[in-house]
Order: structure tokens, then sequence, then C-alpha cells
């Protein structure tokens, strides 16, 4: 069975060009026009993910989110044309798990729809199958004894030193490491231009396990200080 | 009905207060005064009030003065008589009497004889009184002339030519040898002396003879050791007044006898007067020295010695204890109670006195009750105080002062003219009740100026003349321009040095001719000179002082304010356009008007500073409208070209099309980004995260992030950039966006093969990187590269949006930093400096978040 996804937006054009993605990628596509129409849609058919646009007639998407919120928990995709970092701690906040500002890339949209339903179908209840060596954060996870990387469930094909630096990074969410510290730690070697090599690394790994790398929302760079892991929440 | 009555209690209390206050003064003083009437001491005191209230008459009336002023007249009165001297002048009893006798003493003479007083009692007096001032022949009247029931005995008046006055005078005979008289006249002048002397002895018996009845006090006088005038009877005599025995008595030191019921007696013995009172001696001279009439008023003292004539004469006097009334005349027909002053002064002090006591205890006990029943009325009576406070505050203190000055200067004169607070009991009431009231008037005049300080402190100065003029004239002032007012100010300065300057010149000059004796001047002028010249400096000086005194609070003022006018003008100047913490002064400061002007100028800059916020903010959201309203359609245009991207089976040549398509639509998209960027950072709501980092690892990270890039370029990156931290103030993610778009537009707009260069030093407390590298394209002066929508390239076929380093220049000011960009020849060099922080922290440890 195909999971299904209610896309909202009062653009219709939007609406179908991103129908035609997520059914190319196999996904069964409803669709609503406002607020009002999606709630109808949600209490009549069984929807595993809503990608849903803030600013519509009727019921804009944030209080629409919060009335999803009042009985479901499937996860909500915010699409925007606001880009401010504000408007997208105001959607998270609001309930949703997801924000991708306008214009987005299609690629990205549709690698952050499958994440979302993965996490929400495949992994089902995540707490209870938490394991001791386990490291959680986000979409992603480690197996310490395996030394394997997944993400979203799917294991994450690292190199030796890539594993090396992540298991560094999630062992210390949040702490923010000097790239000499880093090459000191992983490599075992006394630190010597280390910036770039480092710095390599960082961005393949980013590659790797980044929905947008551009825009990483896990492995950042504190710029002028080093380099952390952002903790997520689940 | 009840603020009514509110208003009725306030009145009412102040009433209260004002009754309880005056009356407890009053009858305190009184109190007091009654009390010292009797040489005051707390023994007698407790004893006085025992005996006021409780044992009326037990009270002992030698200890009054009016009984040592009585005793001491009679002393006076007959030392007199002992060597035949005129007894007229002498007042014996109360003075006050003496409106009774006025028609009979106008006329001049010899006075004497009972005369009925007048104050309602039965109080009768002797007066021997004498005025020379009319030229009528000698006339004698006798017998009662009014038919009155108390009998005048015997009147004899003696007129005398004006210019034979010296007849009475003790040295007589010189005035006759001076006068040159003839035979005849000196014959008739001393035959006139021998009469009057006669007159005189006859007046002494008279005297002794309307006395001698009263045996309240007995006396006996000696001349040259005979016995001329006595009252005692026989046996009496015989066993007292033998001179002898006395004047042994006094040296030994005995007690001088006295007769049964007479318990104080005086001997004078020629050279001294010695007494005793209930068998003990009085100290009658104290330390030798006559002071004032608490003192004993006889001959002796150091100061007041005992005359050449009265060496001969011993006198011996004794008072009765309890003093009775005595009668004359043959009972049954003339009949008439003889003056007793001794009995009358006995029964006065004991009945009035008590009465008066209690009397005064009274209201003293209504007063206290009084005052009471004010102090439970506070609040009323301090609304009363207020009220009052309001009303008199109004009247000018030059007219406050004035009445204080006449006050006091009234209250002086009287406090000379009753020689302090009169001791006497029934003497003088009327310059008791002078002292009482006036001291009353002081107070009430006290509490009404303390009552104003009180509640009107800051208006007492305002009402005035003075204040008025003072006014008055500043108000001129003001008119007047800052520079004349300040000019005026220092004229009045020089002056206040140039007039007292002069005049002690002037001084000095006067002085010079006195001591040189240069009598071009004459004395006296000089004296006056030099005495108005002090005068007139002195009060020119205060004068001056005075006014220095309220210029130098005026310039210190001004001053002050010309600092607080600087400072603000420099606040203004650096951008603080909110108002003040100070207010604008008042307008009788001299910089009001100037303060004022700034204030406004102020204003104006502000109102025109928050419209131009309002705009740059509305431009703000338009563009963000703008731009929103541009990503929705761009977003159909993406969506789609990546849908014909997965399109297959297209022609070639479609294909094409599409990556053009797919390639404007991403650039697009870059552009409506940065603009929408860019309005922000221009309106500076560009939120930053300022954190301490280091310059030379971000810079570091910026080339490791585009290594790519910038290995797949045309140009060569030559870096020179410190190992050790340099610490600065800035937010990461913006200065990573300020160098990468350097960067890009270095790797741009780069010659090919020629090389960026990139270094980082520390210039002092300045970090200073820069970007240095080799225009393609020539570089004109004339455009500014960090121009929005500026590019070195005009046709705008390259990718970038032309906002690049407009973006870098808006973030580095926005972290705090300085965006300096230079072209020389084809060089594009540009730096971006940061202050360095001092502290060598970790740098991540203590992130700190501001926005703006």
């Amino acid at each position: 069975m195909n999971e299904c996804v209610l896309v909202v937006d009062d653009d219709r054009e939007i609406v179908k060009a991103i129908r035609i993605l997520l059914q190319k990628e196999g996904y069964e596509v409803l669709e609503a026009y406002d607020g009002l129409q999606a709630l109808d849609i949600l209490s009549t058919r069984r929807v595993h993910l809503v990608l849903i646009d803030v600013m519509m007639p009727k019921l804009d998407g944030l209080s629409a989110i919060l009335k999803i919120r009042e009985r479901q928990n499937i996860p909500i995709i915010v699409l925007s044309a606001k880009s401010e970092d504000t408007d997208k701690v105001i959607g998270l906040s609001m309930g949703a798990d997801d924000y991708v500002s306008k214009p987005y890339n299609p690629q990205e949209l549709a690698a952050r729809v499958r994440s979302q339903l993965r996490r929400y179908t495949s992994l089902g209840d995540i707490n209870a199958e938490r394991q001791a060596s386990e490291i959680r954060n986000g979409r992603l996870t480690l197996r310490t004894d395996e030394h394997i990387l997944y993400a979203d469930g799917e294991p994450v094909k690292l190199t030796a030193t890539e594993t090396k630096i992540v298991e560094l990074l999630m062992r210390n969410l949040g702490r923010i490491f000097p790239a000499e510290e880093i090459y000191r730690r992983v490599w075992e070697e006394e630190a010597f231009a280390s910036e770039n090599t480092v710095m390599v690394h960082i961005r393949r790994i980013r590659e790797k396990l980044e929905i947008n790398p551009k825009e990483p929302e896990y492995i950042k760079v504190v710029w002028g200080i080093g380099y952390k892991m952002e903790k997520k929440e689940g | 009905m009840d603020t009514k009555w509110k208003k009725r209690k306030v009145k009412l209390s102040f009433i209260i207060y004002f009754l309880g206050i005056s009356l407890l003064i009053g009858s305190v003083l009184n109190i007091v005064w009654l009390w010292r009437g009797e040489d005051f001491s707390w023994q007698k005191l407790r004893d006085t009030v025992t005996n006021h209230l409780f044992a009326a008459g037990e009270e002992d009336y030698q200890n009054k003065e009016v009984f040592r002023e009585e005793i001491s007249r009679e002393l006076e009165i007959f030392l007199t008589m002992a060597t035949g001297g005129s007894i007229s002048g002498h007042f014996v009893g109360n003075a006050y009497i003496l409106d009774g006798i006025n028609a009979m003493v106008t006329d001049s003479g010899i006075i004497w004889g009972n005369v009925p007083g007048n104050d309602g009692s039965e109080y009768k007096i002797r007066i021997i009184t004498q005025e020379a001032t009319t030229s009528q022949e000698e006339t004698v009247l006798e017998g009662p002339q009014d038919g009155s029931s108390d009998p005048i005995q015997y009147y004899k008046f003696y007129t005398w030519p004006n210019d034979d006055s010296w007849l009475y005078q003790d040295n007589w005979e010189e005035y006759l040898e001076r006068g040159n008289y003839s035979q005849e006249q000196e014959e008739e002048y001393r035959k006139k002396r021998g009469q009057l002397e006669a007159d005189w002895k006859e007046a002494a018996r008279q005297y002794h003879e309307s006395i001698r009845g009263d045996k309240n006090l007995l006396y006996g006088i000696y001349n040259d050791g005979e016995l001329l005038y006595s009252n005692l009877n026989d046996g009496q005599a015989e066993e007292l007044l033998n001179w002898q025995q006395l004047d042994s008595a006094v040296e030994e030191g005995r007690n001088i006898p006295v007769p049964y019921g007479y318990n104080f007696v005086l001997y004078f013995d020629g050279q001294k007067v010695s007494i005793y009172k209930d068998g003990k001696a009085v100290d009658v001279y104290g330390n030798g020295f006559y002071r004032d009439e608490n003192d004993w008023y006889v001959p002796g003292y150091t100061n007041f010695p005992v005359d050449e004539d009265y060496r001969s004469v011993k006198i011996y006097m004794a008072a009765a204890k309890e003093p009775v009334q005595y009668t004359e005349g043959r009972y049954g027909s003339s009949y008439y109670r003889l003056s007793c002053p001794l009995y009358w002064m006995s029964q006065e002090s004991s009945t009035s006195s008590m009465l008066k006591m209690q009397f005064l205890l009274v209201l003293l006990a209504v007063s206290l009750l009084l005052l009471i029943v004010a102090f439970m009325m506070k609040k009323s009576r301090k609304a009363a105080a207020q009220i009052i406070s309001e009303v008199t505050v109004r009247f000018w203190i030059e007219i406050k002062i004035l009445i204080w000055i006449s006050v006091l200067w009234i209250l002086f004169g009287c406090w000379n003219l009753t020689d302090g607070i009169y001791r006497g009991d029934w003497y003088g009431w009327p310059e008791r009740t002078v002292a009482s009231s006036s001291l009353l008037l002081l107070f009430w005049m006290l509490y009404l100026s303390v009552n104003e300080l009180r509640y009107q402190k800051g208006e007492i100065l305002k009402h005035g003349i003075t204040a008025k003029l003072i006014a008055l004239f500043s108000i001129r002032e003001l008119k007047l321009p800052l520079a004349q007012r300040v000019m005026r100010r220092n004229f009045i300065l020089y002056f206040s040095v140039v007039l007292p300057g002069v005049s002690l010149l002037a001084l000095l000059i006067v002085i010079l001719f006195q001591i040189n004796g240069w009598n071009y001047l004459s004395y006296d002028f000089q004296r006056r000179f030099i005495w108005i010249g002090i005068s007139v400096f002195l009060i020119l000086f205060l004068l001056l002082l005075v006014l220095c005194y309220f210029i130098g609070k005026k310039n210190r003022q001004t001053v002050s304010d010309l600092e607080r006018l600087t400072d603000r003008i420099g606040e203004i100047r650096n951008g603080k356009y909110e108002p003040g913490e100070g207010e604008i002064p008042p307008s009788d400061h001299d910089l009001y008007q100037a303060m004022a002007d700034l204030e406004d100028i102020r204003s104006g800059i502000e109102t025109a500073i928050e419209e131009q916020m309002k705009s740059e903010r509305m431009k703000v959201e338009l563009i963000a409208n703008v731009s929103h309203d541009l990503k929705t359609p761009l977003t159909s245009i993406i969506s789609y070209v990546q849908i014909l991207k997965q399109e297959e089976n297209l022609p070639e040549h479609v294909k094409d099309y599409i990556k053009i398509l797919d390639e404007k639509s991403q650039r697009l998209k870059n552009m409506v980004q940065d603009v929408f960027t860019i309005s922000k950072a221009a309106s500076k709501e560009l939120p930053v995260n300022i954190e301490v980092l280091d310059f030379g690892k971000l810079i570091r990270q910026t080339l490791a992030d585009m290594d790519e890039e910038i290995q797949s370029s045309v140009v060569n990156f030559r870096t020179n950039l410190p190992v050790e931290p340099v610490m600065i103030r800035a937010d990461g993610q913006r200065m990573y966006r300020v160098f990468q778009n350097l960067f890009q537009n270095a790797i741009k707009y780069s010659l090919e093969g020629s090389r960026v260069h990139v270094t980082l030093k520390q210039d002092g407390q300045v970090a200073v990187a820069s970007v240095k590298n080799t225009s393609r394209m020539e570089l004109l002066s004339s455009v500014n590269y960090a121009e929005r929508f500026t590019r070195g390239d005009e046709s705008r076929t390259d990718g970038g949006s032309g906002l690049g380093l407009s973006i870098a220049q808006s973030f580095t000011e926005a972290c705090g930093g300085q965006f300096l960009l230079e072209t020389i020849a084809d060089l594009f060099v540009v730096t971006v400096s940061f202050p360095v922080v001092e502290e060598e922290n970790p740098g991540f440890a203590q992130p700190e978040l501001s926005n703006n």
C-alpha cells in the first residue's frame, strides 16, 4: 500500500507540480486548496503526511496545523514563502515537523517527504526500540557497537575517518570542536593545517547525511570557532 | 454638614489653643513674679505656696520689699529730723496716692497731713512736699477745706521768689557770701533762713506728732546724746533707749532688746545700721557695696557712706510682729484712725496675694485644661495653623521685619523703664501688665513667624517690595540680549572693586592729612569725613558683596547650564535623540532660550529620524511583500522546470531550453533572496548574533569551505593568516557570508592566472583582514563598487545579482566592523576591520546574544 500525502496550497499549479513530483516517487497524493478543505479530507481519509502552505484563504496553514494536531500526530511539512528564521520557529513550534521555504528545490522536498514518512511509518514508536548502544539525534542514529550511522533508518555509507568524526560529534551533541581538536582526536596526530582537512571531511559527511547539504541541519560550522552537531528533538 | 463642622472645629481648636497658651504664659509669669516679690528661694517658694493656699495671713510682711522701703524711708526722714533739715520731698507709702492731693500741691509750699487715698481703701498717708513756683506772698491755710470727714490737720504755704531757692540748700551760706548782698539784705536772708529752719523743725515736730500714735513702729531719735523724738512710753524708753548700752551691744554683737510684741529692730549708731529680726542679726550690707533696691537702702555702704552731719545721730526703730490699727483722739468726739502703713502692709500682703495666688492657680489649671483639649485636636489645630500661615504670608516681609524691629525696640525700652520685671507686690502692677502683655505679644509674634517658616518656607521671600523689585528688574533684564546682560553684570563687578577702593583711598588720604597735621581741612571736617567715609565704605562694601554673591550665583548657574548645553549638543551629535534627563531650566536662566532652541532642534531631528525609520520600515515591508509575491510564481516555474527536466524523449534542443530555464530560474531565486536581505540590512533590521570568535579561523574555514570552487577557478589564492587567534566580536554566520561573497567576487572578476591575496594582521587594537585581487576588466575610479547592483560587468550576463559586495558591506557594518573598498589601478582591495577583544578566553565559552 502506498503512503498517502495531502498537499495543501491555494496555488493550484504548485499543488499539481508537487503531485507530479510525489506520484513519481510512488506516493498517493490528495489535494486541498485551503485549510478547511484539508481538515475535511483529513477527517474522511487516512493520510500519512501533510504538506501545507501558510498563507491560504479561509483557514491559514498555522491554524490548520493546530486543528490537525488536536487529533493526529502525522508528520506535517510547512511550505512557505516566508524564509525568515522567526517564521520557521513559529511554524515548528505550532506543531509542524519540518519547514521548507519557497521557492523550494523539488529534489529536496521529495527527500524531506521521504525522510519524514520513513521515520513515521517504518520506525514507528521510536522510543520503545531504543537500545543501549544507540545514540539518537533527530533522524540520525548511531550504533556505537557496529560504528554504523543510520539516517531515517537507512545506513549511511561513511568512511572510517568520517565515522570517527560523526561519532565524536554525536557523543558530544551541541559542543563546539575546533578543527585542531577534531584532528587530534580523529587522526591522533599533532594538528597541522588541520582546517582544510577537517573541512573537506565535514563537507563530505554533510553531503551524505544532510537532505540539503547547502543548508545543513545537523553538522554545522560555527564560523570562527569550530564545528558541532546540532541537537535535534525526537 | 460634615465639612461645616470641620471648619468650625478648625476655628475652635485655634481659639482654644490661643486662650490656653495666653493664659498659661500670663498665669505662670504672674505666679513667678508673686514668688519673686518675696525674695525668691526654693525654700520660700514651698513656704509661700503652703502659706498662700492653706494658711492665709500667716505670711510675714517684714520679708517684703515694701517693708524694707518703708523702714529705710523712715530712717532717712528720722535722720533729717535729727539734724534739723527739711523732710519735705519724701513720699511715704504708695506714690500712686499722689493723685488725691494733686489740687493741694499745685500751689506749692509745704503740705503735709492726712490725705484720703483714692484707691477706695482706708489707706491714709502723710505727705510732705514742697515746690516754689509762684510769686505769691505767704499764704496760710488752716483746717479742712472740703468738709470731708477726714480732717486735714495743717497746711502751710510758703512762696518764695524763684531766685531765692538757694536758701533751701545746705550750703546756703556760700550763696549768701557769693551774692555780695548788702548788710540789710543779708540780714533779711538770714532771717528768712531762720524762719525756714524753724518751719522745718515745726514740720518735723508735726510729723512726729502725726506718727507717734502708730505704735506699730517704735522709734527713738538722738542727736549729741539728747533724745529728740520718741514714741516709746516712758517705761520702755528708760529700759531700751540707752544709747551707750545699745552701742556696746552692737560692738559686742549682742542682741538689741525689743519690747514685747516686736520682733524687728534697727539701730543706727552714727556709723552703720544693725538690724535684728526675731533675735537674729540680718546681713544689711552684704559685700559692702550698694547695688540696687534689693539691698537695704540705708547709709553705711562703701559706696554710700554716712553723711558727716549724721555721725552724732543714733536712731532706734522697732517694728511690731503683728501690726494693728491705732486710733487717736477722744473716744466719743473727734476720733479717727491713724494711718498705719505697717498694718496695711501686713493686711494687704496676706489677703490680696493669697487671693491672687488662688486666682492665678485656677487660671493655670484652666489654661492647662485648654491646652490638653487643644493638643487633642491636633489635626484641626494644624489646619488652622496652615490657614493662618496662608494669611500672614501675604503681608510684605519688609513690614514684618519693621514690626519685629519696632516691637523689640519698644520692649527693650519698656524693659529699661520697669527695670526688669518689677519685683513689687502691689506696686507697679501696670508695669507688670505691660511686661506680661508684651511677653505674650512676643510669644504670638514668634508663633506666627515660626508658623510661617514651617508651612510657607518658600513663599515668605516672595511677598515683599524687594521681591517685586527684583522680579521687575529680572524681567527687564531678560529682555536684553545675553551679551548685554553679562556686560551689565560685569559692570557691577567692576564697581564692586572700584568703589570701595576709591572710598578707601579717599579715607587713606584724609587719614594721612590728619597724621601729618596738614590743616587744609578743618579737624571737624576730617573727623566727620572719616566716619562718614567708613560707614559709606562699609555699606557699599556690604551691598556690593551681596551683589557679587548673587552675580556669582547667576554665573555659576549659567556655567552649569552651559555645560549641560554643550553636553546636550555632544549627545545629539553622537546620535542620542531621546529627550535629555534634565528639564529645560526656568525661563529666568541666561541660557534658557538657547537650551529651548536646542530642544526644538533635537525634537525636530528626532521626528525626522522617526519618520525616516518609518519609511525605511515601510520600504522593507514593501520589498518583503514583493519578494514574497515573486517567490510564489517562481516556485511554480522551478517545480515545472524540474518536471520537464525529468521528462524523457525530448528533442535535444528542447533539453537545452530547459537547461537555460533552470539556470535562470535559480538565479532569479538567488536574486530575490539577496534583494530581501539587502533591504533588511539597509534598514538596520538585520538580526545579528554577536559572539567572540577567532577572525583568522573564520577566514580559514571559509576558504576551506570554498576549496572546491577555488581549486576549479582560474586564480590562485595566497593566504597570510596568523596562527595565533585574533579574537573579535561578530556574527560568525554573517561574516562567513561576507568572506564568501568577497572570495566569489575575486574568483569571478580576477584576471586569469592572477593571485588573490588574503591577509589578516593585527594592527594595534584593530584586526584588519584584506582581500586583494587583480581585476580582469579595467576598474573605473568613478564607480562605487559597493553600491547595490553595481557590477564589473556592465552587460550583467554573469551569474551574480550585483549585490554581493553590498551585502558584504552591510553585514560587516551590522556586526560592528568597518568595510573599506579601494581600487588602485587594476588592483581591487577590500579591507574588513574589527576591534580586537582583549580577554584571552576560549572564544566560544561565552557566546553573547544581541540583536542589531
